[in-house]
């Protein structure tokens, strides 16, 4: 009765923290190519910006 | 077996713009000098194994700049299969500079002569046969803007590679070619023939950074000292500038057999163009008025129509599909603002004294009519009377008015509702996640317009002028105008502009430059200015051109500042830059330019925003309350109200010592969009239908003053940036303390010019604190003394540049 009545809930709680996840892996993987939250590929420095890693 | 062409040429000849049309890249083109700093390399299109290489623009094979060694490095080591020389139709002259040295390389060289079109265009004739003759390799026409000619060209340096040698046409006088001959004997006689010449001719120049790999022993170095001598005693001049002058005289010789020049000694238009807007008088105040329209059309005119349709349609209840029915339910909310005043005051006033509106005779309320910034316009006295008269009046409902579309919150509660969504979820969907994205989401229309504003002046060449401009007066407090490029590239991100310093030879400078430039409005903060211009001020003309332009003072006062004491002090540094002629920049190119820049804003929405709205929708709703953790139905019992207000009492002095203005302060560091995305969730929110425009608006004008949200907005524009540029800074300065005073000198700068226009703001309107008012005095008199304190220039210049005949010895 319980799981009838918050079926809906958990469905959209799994669909959330899979969004979430999703999210934390391509920002994890971004950072890790040395890509900044900002859009480098149009920057000038694009090619430099990350040497120091 | 995969055949290497390199792109090569001066600097803004097109080397991009080809680039981008020979492989499908979409690499960033501007209409300024030195955009291209490091190499880039792609497949040209329909041949896979055809690799090209765009190399930062270059005048001559002998560095000086950071763009000039990546260059000759890859032509010198890597050699290319072929060069495909990029040659500026309208600049011959100095292009084929560059040109004369690159076909002693021994690698074969394909001329492409850009700007076909205005050359054509201004009735100018370069005889390409007799060029192609007098220079010794095949020369294509093109247009890289109109992408003619561009695979003719591609093709004819892969037949290059495959089958020619480019063997060089010039000689130099009878003395020099007497000391080269020499040199390739004693030197150089090791290496394969064709590449002997050039490095002979770089070794009688006394190039440093080629004679130190070749490690000469003494006594060759001697003998060949002795050539290089003689020759300069035989010319009366110096090595290098011999090569140079030699060069030259060839190619005039060249020009004037291939070269007819319809205007000569007349003035381009673009000439005529410069003669106004680089004016000594005239110059800034064009600047000024430029920039102001900018801003003011962005933020002002088109760009807040699409942001109001955004936020309060997209993002909000709901919008009429094409305006269908707005007016005519516009008109019915016009006459119902009285009614539906009068009716919800006597009800709120029955509801307070537990009475039924419809039988208290005997109760009184007031109404009060709001103006657009939630003013007070008018108050009525309301009685049984009044109130009986519009009691059976409805709120309109505007999907009863032509074609309503619903918005993305509406829908998502109807849906959530419908599936028996539990509450806290639904409230942190709606509350949380599309409040806080949404919020920042809405002003992506502004941002668009200004990115699309800026792209244009850039590609049409207008922001080179500026720096040209800019530099008489950043020279003035130490800068030098090269400084405004990474400032110019800062108006999209900062993490960037940050980069671009690096291009700064002058080790003050590029520091003074990476301080600086964040305090120029990045895109980020666009939508700060915006909601504050909207919210508080009632979308005034002046508030966002003011932010940009409290950015640049901020730069100069710094500037100044910095530059009187010891660790900013010192020579004056030079600047040459080319004005890049006018052109009309093509529409792809500027969506392109626009895109790039607005793509980063919207995928950090869906990522850093996002993850950064649910956490304090998450700190906002819990806290303790009542004596037990749990959800809250007070904001102010919540975590994040009990960590703002342990922090906010730093900024009451700046008119905002509340925990809202802190916390979006302190989230503003994770990304600047955050501080937006944080008053989102804080004062967002769908329970409560907007009366007049956003929600956010009329939750925030509760909490903040005009002047208050004035000094919350100068405070977050030039205080510390967000994380990504905070590290590029610290890559950048490659030294700790450097990072931390950079951080520290903006967080307290911005903290007392804040604080200062706050006090002072409040003084002159009758308000003023006596202690707040003093220290802004104090404030306003240290300025001052520090930009009128003299300051002895250096008269003398001195410059790491290498130009003298000795210094490569």
């Amino acid at each position: 009765m319980w799981l009838t009545e918050n079926l809906a809930t958990m469905i959209i709680c799994v669909i959330l923290a899979a969004v979430v996840t999703l999210v934390i892996i391509s920002m994890v993987g971004r950072k890790k190519k040395g890509r900044s939250s900002c859009n480098c590929a149009g920057c000038p420095m694009s090619g430099s910006c990350h040497h120091g890693k | 077996m995969e055949i290497k062409i390199a792109l090569a040429g001066n600097p803004n000849s097109g080397k991009t713009t080809l680039f981008n049309a020979l492989t499908g890249s979409n690499q960033f083109v501007g209409n300024w000098p030195g955009v291209t700093v490091e190499k880039k390399e792609g497949k040209l299109k329909n041949h896979k194994d055809v690799l090209i290489m765009d190399l930062p623009g270059i005048y001559s094979l002998s560095p000086y700049t950071l763009e000039e060694v990546v260059a000759r490095n890859y032509l010198i080591s890597e050699r290319p299969d072929a060069i495909l020389n990029i040659v500026d139709g309208t600049n011959l002259e100095r292009n084929l500079y560059l040109t004369t040295q690159l076909t002693e390389l021994g690698i074969p060289v394909v001329i492409a002569v850009n700007m076909m079109d205005v050359v054509r265009k201004n009735g100018d004739q370069i005889k390409i046969s007799e060029l192609s003759r007098e220079l010794g390799c095949k020369i294509v026409e093109i247009s890289a803007l109109k992408v003619t000619g561009i695979m003719e060209a591609a093709e004819a340096a892969i037949e290059a590679a495959k089958s020619t040698k480019t063997i060089p046409m010039h000689t130099f006088s009878g003395a020099v070619e007497h000391a080269i001959a020499h040199i390739e004997k004693a030197a150089v006689h090791n290496m394969p023939p064709e590449r002997q010449r050039w490095y002979a001719i770089k070794i009688f120049e006394r190039d440093g950074k080629v004679l130190t790999p070749l490690k000469l022993s003494q006594p060759v170095r001697d003998h060949i000292e002795e050539d290089i001598k003689a020759a300069e005693t035989e010319l009366d001049d110096d090595a290098e500038s011999i090569i140079t002058n030699e060069r030259y005289l060839y190619i005039a010789s060249v020009i004037k057999s291939c070269y007819k020049k319809k205007k000569a000694g007349r003035l381009s238009a673009s000439d005529k163009i410069d003669r106004v807007v680089t004016n000594r008088w005239a110059a800034l105040p064009i600047f000024a008025v430029v920039m102001f329209i900018v801003y003011f059309i962005s933020v002002s005119t088109v760009g807040s129509w699409a942001t109001d349709w955004a936020n309060v349609g997209v993002f909000g209840d709901g919008w009429h599909l094409f305006g269908i029915g707005s007016s005519a339910y516009s008109e019915a909310v016009d006459a119902y603002t009285e009614p539906g005043a009068i009716k919800g005051a006597f009800e709120s006033a029955a509801e307070e004294a537990g009475v039924d509106p419809a039988k208290a005779a005997a109760l009184t309320a007031t109404a009060y009519l709001y103006d657009d910034v939630g003013n007070v316009e008018e108050e009525i006295p309301v009685t049984y009377d009044s109130y009986l008269a519009v009691a059976d009046k409805e709120e309109p409902d505007p999907a009863d008015y032509g074609v309503w579309v619903p918005g993305i919150p509406v829908l998502l509660q109807n849906g959530l509702d419908s599936i028996h969504c539990a509450d806290w979820l639904e409230g942190l969907i709606l509350d949380g996640i599309v409040a806080g994205v949404g919020a920042v989401l809405g002003f992506v229309p502004q941002l668009l317009v200004l990115f699309l504003f800026l792209a244009f002046l850039e590609s049409c060449g207008y922001m080179s002028r500026v720096a040209f401009v800019m530099d008489r007066i950043f020279r003035k407090f130490g800068l030098s105008g090269k400084s405004f490029i990474p400032m110019l590239i800062g108006t999209g991100c900062s993490v960037p502009g940050i980069m671009a310093s690096r291009t700064i030879e002058n080790d003050r400078d590029r520091k003074m430059t990476i301080m600086t430039t964040s305090f120029i409005p990045c895109g980020a903060k666009l939508p700060i200015i915006a909601l504050i211009a909207g919210a508080l001020f009632g979308g005034a003309w002046w508030v966002a051109p003011s932010a940009y332009f409290l950015g640049i003072c901020a730069i100069v006062i710094s500037g100044i500042m910095l530059k009187k004491s010891k660790m900013f002090a010192g020579d004056p540094a030079p600047f040459v830059m080319e004005l890049p002629a006018y052109h009309w920049p093509t529409v792809s190119n500027l969506l392109r330019s626009m895109w790039e820049r607005a793509s980063s804003f919207i995928r950090k929405a869906g990522t850093v925003i996002l993850l950064a709205a649910i956490l304090i929708w998450f700190l906002s709703s819990f806290g303790v309350e009542d004596g037990s953790f749990g959800m809250v139905g007070d904001m102010e019992n919540s975590i994040l109200a009990a960590v703002g207000s342990a922090i906010a009492w730093i900024f009451i002095p700046l008119g905002w010592g509340h925990w809202q203005g802190a916390v979006a302060s302190i989230t503003g560091l994770i990304a600047k969009e955050n501080v937006v995305g944080t008053f989102g969730v804080l004062f967002g929110g769908f329970d409560e239908v907007a009366e007049n425009g956003w929600q956010v608006w009329n939750n925030m004008r509760a909490v903040f003053t005009p002047l208050s949200a004035y000094s919350f907005l100068i405070f977050n524009l030039l205080c510390a940036p967000c994380f990504a540029a905070m590290g590029a800074i610290k890559r950048e300065m490659n030294n700790s303390k450097w990072t931390w005073f950079a951080i520290g000198y903006q967080c307290v700068f911005a903290y007392a010019v804040a604080l200062t226009v706050y006090q002072l703001g409040m003084l002159f309107s009758g308000n003023g604190n006596v202690i707040g008012s003093i220290v802004a005095f104090l404030n306003v008199a240290f300025i001052v003394t520090m930009l009128f304190r003299p300051y002895k220039e250096s008269e003398t210049l001195k410059s790491n540049v290498k130009i003298g005949a000795k210094s490569g010895i």
